[in-house]
């Protein structure tokens, strides 16, 4: 039985070529349109290297210091500030401090190959927190840290401009802002679209930043410019770990004289720090979610009603042909049905064009799409990789959205159209 | 006559008109709500912004940290790192292709961090950006005064007090709104007094926003010279204004190679010129004004595409169920030009039908403030333009939506249309 109205629906086609082509190039806007959103929120929140554990890792980005008197002061962490509230903390697997990227000039040692890069600072559980794909070599250690060895890591690019190759950087000295450091590890290139773990380069964080002394007058020792990223065994113990950062947090602004720390809602999972604007104003997320939500909504009713008016026309002119069926025994059932899987073969060849589009156009607007402040001054260029991209749920994700916007826009024609009386059907010019 | 005619078509075919009308109310009021967007943007950036970036340049420096080679360790409280900051600026000063140049404590149009202090005047309170600058800093931006006047009066205002300090007009509306602020005194949240001694034209953070409100404030000299060098190099910045025909291309290259010698002082050293256009785009990019309006013009097309899709469609199945009555028509003469006004006005009607409770509902949008006025208070005139525009683009839309289908059944012979049965 579909498989005749699957043939009908061909002959449709064939018949109404024009007609066919708007239907499927509207039905293709919508759902290109929608599977870019999809795929740009699948880039933003799954899991790909060096990010693997986006499912399991908290963030607290920023933190506002306020004052009796009303006044306050947003900023990043400074490492003995972070020291003190998060490394303690018992129910994490690791917990990891990770600079803002700064651009400085590496060159080898002769100064005779220079390269701009992204540089940044971490410590040994950030190797942890984040999957990378080593070259060659290996990350730096706690011990590298403590004892202030000048240990860093190369991006392969990196590595390759200034050494011409990924092993033969190792145990180098690269000259990194007019300090040397020895070429411990070399990594595969990061694309800075995976903001948390990006960087050309990674230094551990100077072990005097730890421990230098707080002064609640020049802010030394609370701001700084540093994230902190915690990464959890579970996302099921994310509860535990926020009341265990809310004590310690308390603790620690006991001991403060003139500041106390505000985290805003903070700890955020990789979601909800995606959505975060401001530094200083606690984060609402259903207010933030809300306009994404209706422009989904718009984008799925506009060409719906557009592909019902379509359909609804095109019905007219098959009355007859429909009041005939219904003569001859067909059920409003059987008729519904009829239209609706007719309808839907038109869907899923706008779907299988408007989810080629959404690559391509994904492609083409990466520079757009995944622009945001943080990622305004980068050094590369921003780059996507199939494994981003490619997920088996965006499949699903693209049918499910056809037989939607086929329900939407051929429920109501077929319905009504399946209730005409025989006579007036038969009648219908 | 033609009006007339296509509303009676129109409503004949009332039924089949339905999804049409509500496609083109829907889309109206989306439209409206975007083009609302671009209007906002074109009319702001038509008023002045206060300052004038061209041929101005970000000279950056950095400092040898104590494990450098030839790191000078100054004693504590020494004054030599705040007179080597002040040797580079003067040094700066003197070179040829300089016009003016002016320090500030992270305090250049365009800059990435701000700060906010909640000032008042007996019962009036706002919230001012203030920055910390020296007098040239209106020189080199071309800050002018409320009376139109050039940035040299500004300059010559007495500044250099802790007290002493300049306002934008903005600042002077929401503390003075009865009469001018110069020579009163306004508070912070401590209860220190300020004195105003200038008050500048309106001044907008960038291009796209109204004014905002600034307040100047002149910088410390003897607490610069307190400074270490870490002290001044987190906070000083160095601004300066190119002389006129200056050009832009070589200038940061050629001045950064002849300077670096001379500008290597103490601990500093000369590190980059960037112009503040660029600075400028990094600003626009970072708070998403960039995409923002991509975003919108996307948007914008999405709908037009729909429409036109929708309109060619509708018009294009009414056709070829009315070839009968078109040839009809041409067989008692009419010409195939009027038959295409016929689908036009047809679609111009319905637009207009449509557009009656989509304005309802934008009028309400309005009146229950959900229309957004950070950039733009919403005036009668703003929701005008926004209407025209509306309706001009449907209209265009339309024009073209009805031209294709109306052209081919106007070029079918009047006797096959007729027969066409």
């Amino acid at each position: 039985m579909y498989k005749q109205y699957f043939k009908q629906a061909v002959q449709l086609l064939k018949e109404k070529p024009f007609f066919s082509v708007i239907s499927v190039l509207g039905t293709a806007l919508a759902i290109t349109l929608i599977m870019v959103v999809v795929l740009v929120y699948q880039v933003q929140n799954s899991n790909y290297e060096p990010e693997v554990n986006r499912g399991r890792m908290l963030f607290v980005n920023t933190l506002l210091l306020e004052r009796s008197n009303g006044s306050s002061y947003s900023c990043l962490w400074a490492p003995r500030l972070a020291k003190e509230c998060f490394f303690p903390l018992k129910t994490p697997e690791a917990v990891t401090l990770i600079s803002t990227y700064k651009q400085i000039l590496a060159t080898n040692t002769d100064q005779t190959k220079r390269f701009k890069c992204d540089q940044v600072q971490t410590d040994e559980a950030f190797w942890k927190a984040f999957r990378f794909r080593f070259l060659a070599g290996k990350p730096f250690t706690q011990s590298d840290v403590t004892g202030n060895i000048k240990q860093a890591v190369l991006a392969e690019t990196t590595a390759r401009t200034l050494f011409s190759s990924a092993k033969e950087a190792i145990g180098q000295t690269v000259v990194l802002a007019r300090k040397p450091y020895t070429v411990c590890g070399v990594v595969r290139d990061v694309s800075p679209i995976a903001q948390n773990a990006y960087a050309q380069v990674w230094i551990p964080c100077p072990a005097s930043a730890l421990t230098e002394v707080i002064n609640e007058e020049t802010m030394q020792g609370l701001s700084g410019a540093y994230h902190v990223m915690i990464l959890a065994r579970s996302s099921s113990d994310f509860p535990t770990i926020r009341t265990e950062i809310n004590r310690q947090i308390q603790r620690e602004n006991a001991g403060l004289r003139t500041w106390k720390i505000n985290l805003l809602g903070q700890p955020d999972t990789q979601f909800t720090q995606r959505l975060r604007i401001w530094s200083n104003i606690a984060l609402d997320v259903t207010k933030a979610i809300r306009p994404y939500l209706i422009a989904l909504l718009i984008i799925l009713l506009v060409p719906a009603i557009n592909l019902s008016g379509l359909t609804s026309s095109g019905m007219q002119a098959r009355m007859s042909e429909l009041g005939i069926r219904k003569a001859f025994g067909a059920t409003r059932g059987m008729l519904f049905r009829q239209v609706i899987t007719e309808n839907l073969v038109l869907t899923l060849l706008g779907g299988i064009t408007g989810l080629g589009l959404s690559y391509l156009a994904i492609y083409y607007l990466k520079n757009w799409l995944f622009n945001s402040y943080d990622l305004a001054y980068t050094n590369s260029a921003l780059s996507l990789e199939s494994g981003m991209l490619i997920q088996p749920l965006t499949f699903f994700y693209a049918l499910l959205l056809c037989l939607l916007l086929n329900l939407l826009s051929a429920g109501i024609p077929a319905w009504w159209a399946s209730r005409q009386s025989i006579v007036n059907s038969l009648n219908e010019k | 006559m033609m009006i007339k005619h296509a509303l009676k078509l129109i409503w004949t075919q009332r039924k089949k008109n339905g999804w049409i009308l509500l496609e083109l109310f829907l889309v109206f009021i989306l439209l409206w709500y975007i083009v609302d967007f671009f209007v906002v943007l074109a009319g702001n950036s038509l008023t002045p912004q206060g300052t004038d970036i061209r041929n101005t340049y970000l000279v950056t420096y950095n400092m040898k940290r104590v494990d450098n080679p030839g790191y000078i360790s100054y004693g504590e409280g020494s004054e030599e790192p705040g007179k080597n900051f002040l040797r580079m600026v003067s040094r700066i000063r003197q070179h040829p292709d300089v016009e003016a140049v002016s320090i500030g404590k992270n305090d250049y149009p365009y800059c990435p961090s701000s700060h906010y202090w909640p000032f008042q005047r007996d019962s009036f309170k706002t919230g001012c950006q203030v920055l910390t600058i020296t007098p040239e800093y209106f020189h080199v931006f071309k800050v002018r005064p409320e009376n139109g006047g050039s940035p040299e009066e500004l300059r010559k205002k007495p500044f250099e007090n802790k007290d002493e300090v300049i306002l934008t007009k903005e600042v002077e509306r929401k503390l003075f709104p009865q009469g001018s602020a110069i020579g009163r005194y306004i508070m912070d949240n401590d209860s220190s007094r300020y004195r105003v001694v200038a008050v500048t034209t309106d001044i907008k953070p960038h291009d796209y926003t109204r004014s905002h409100t600034f307040l100047y404030k002149p910088v410390d000299m003897a607490n610069l010279l307190k400074q270490d060098d870490s002290g001044l190099w987190y906070s000083m910045d160095i601004c300066i204004r190119t002389k006129a025909g200056v050009s832009a291309r070589d200038f940061p290259e050629r001045f950064k190679k002849e300077m670096k010698e001379s500008l290597a002082i103490g601990n500093f050293f000369l590190t980059d010129v960037i112009p503040l256009s660029k600075i400028r785009e990094f600003y626009l990019k970072s708070y998403g004004i960039i995409s923002s309006l991509q975003y919108h013009i996307g948007f914008a097309c999405f709908f037009l595409i729909n429409i036109f899709l929708g309109v060619l469609g509708t018009f294009w199945l009414r056709v070829e169920r009315r070839r009968s009555e078109i040839g009809l028509r041409m067989a008692v003469g009419s010409s195939r030009k009027s038959v295409l006004a016929l689908m036009q006005t047809e679609g111009f009607c319905l637009l207009l039908l449509a557009s009656i409770p989509a304005l309802i509902v934008c009028i309400n949008l309005a009146a229950m403030d959900i229309m957004p006025t950070d950039d733009m208070d919403f005036t009668s005139l703003r929701f005008l333009t926004d209407t025209l525009l509306t309706y001009l683009l449907l209209g265009v839309v339309i024009l073209f939506s009805t031209w294709y289908p109306a052209h081919r059944s106007a070029k079918t012979e009047p006797a096959e249309a007729l027969h066409y049965e």
